[in-house]
């Protein structure tokens, strides 16, 4: 008789298992105290209307069948995804140091970068979210002809957003077009962007 | 609605992620679930545990329903369903690096119901009671499920089968 298998259980605590590691972070929790606050109860409503008029959708959609690509092609179907679903903020804000203070808090550095400031828009805010299973930020601008763009921020690791261009080695974003936006990933200074926002 | 405390929001978290079958999705769905859940005026519901839970679901669906991809097998028919007895389920050992395997290929309504069994421990009554879907349908989709993790195996032996 071979010996039992040690990584072998009955199906209930087996499947309990996989979930034994599956709980929100505090920067996550963080956000979600945030729209508790009643000061964000209107914007809460007028998100929420977008959110559901924007073709939210897109559920499962994309990573699942991104991920078996490369990475960078998860990375771009995941901003166009976060974009167009347009997700309610956590924290409105105009200005980076304000967000920057609230994600610190929670453990969480946000950052900026160049090709930001080329938007020539205005900070919305922001939302805790993932990106490839990493914790991230949106961050989300109106734009001076009336749309928005969204920005997701992430600690670059190289072993999960595979190689990508450092603007801090003069390398260029690189750059598609997705589902009508045009979207942009780059590397900056250990932290991974992508940038998404109508072609 | 009243707000909901970490371990409300962390049981909802894993179930979205059952749904889901990741964690950038489900971040996501309990974030939309949760605005829509705050909206609602406090007479709403007598068990705001099980109002949310429905929400993250009702969510769910509402962008499944959109991609027209949430779809449940033809065979799921109630009046087909044997008679199962949730013991045999339990009976079953698995591997735990074979079951992540399996999970990953399992879709929503599968994940779903094996969830709320396995690690929220509801009763097949109560699964259907939150779910809105016949018991005779999750009995049938369990029976399914079982001859599916049975029948491979690599993955599941009988408890106390030799090796």
């Amino acid at each position: 008789m071979n010996a039992p298998d040690p990584r072998s259980a009955p199906l209930k605590p087996a499947l309990r298992k996989l979930f034994e590691d599956v709980a929100l972070s505090r920067e996550e929790l963080a956000a979600l105290r945030q729209l508790e606050r009643p000061a964000n109860a209107g914007r809460r409503r007028l998100l929420l209307a977008a959110a559901s008029t924007a073709g939210v959708a897109l559920l499962g959609h994309g990573v699942w069948r991104a991920t078996r690509g490369e990475p960078v092609d998860a990375v771009f179907e995941r901003v166009a995804e976060v974009h167009l679903a347009s997700f309610p903020l956590a924290v409105e804000a105009s200005d980076l140091r304000e967000l920057q203070r609230v994600f610190a808090a929670s453990g969480f550095m946000l950052r900026d970068s160049a090709p930001l400031a080329s938007l020539g828009g205005q900070l919305l805010g922001a939302r805790p979210c993932h990106l490839l299973e990493r914790a991230a930020a949106e961050l989300r601008f109106v734009l001076p002809d009336g749309g928005w763009a969204t920005v997701l921020q992430a600690a670059y690791v190289a072993e999960v957003f595979g190689r990508l261009p450092d603007i801090g080695h003069n390398a260029e974003p690189l750059t598609r077009v997705l589902r009508g936006l045009e979207c942009r990933v780059w590397c900056d200074r250990g932290v991974v962007f992508a940038k998404a926002r109508a072609a | 609605m009243p707000a909901l405390d970490d371990d409300l929001l962390n049981q909802a978290y894993r179930y979205a992620t059952a749904l889901c079958g990741e964690r950038d999705l489900a971040m996501d769905l309990v974030h939309a679930s949760y605005v829509k859940y705050l909206e609602r005026p406090a007479s709403t519901a007598r068990d705001p545990q099980r109002y949310f839970l429905r929400a993250v679901r009702n969510t769910f669906l509402d962008r499944k329903r959109h991609e027209a991809r949430w779809q449940y097998e033809e065979e799921e028919q109630a009046d087909r369903v044997v008679g199962l007895d949730t013991c045999a389920l339990e009976a079953l050992v698995v591997n735990q690096d074979l079951l992540a395997r399996l999970w990953a290929q399992l879709n929503a309504a599968e994940r779903e119901v094996l969830y709320l069994w396995a690690v929220e421990e509801y009763t097949v009554d109560e699964i259907a009671q939150l779910t809105e879907t016949p018991r005779g349908t999750l009995l049938s989709r369990l029976h399914r499920l079982k001859k599916r993790v049975a029948g491979r195996t690599d993955v599941a032996r009988p408890a106390g089968a030799l090796q």
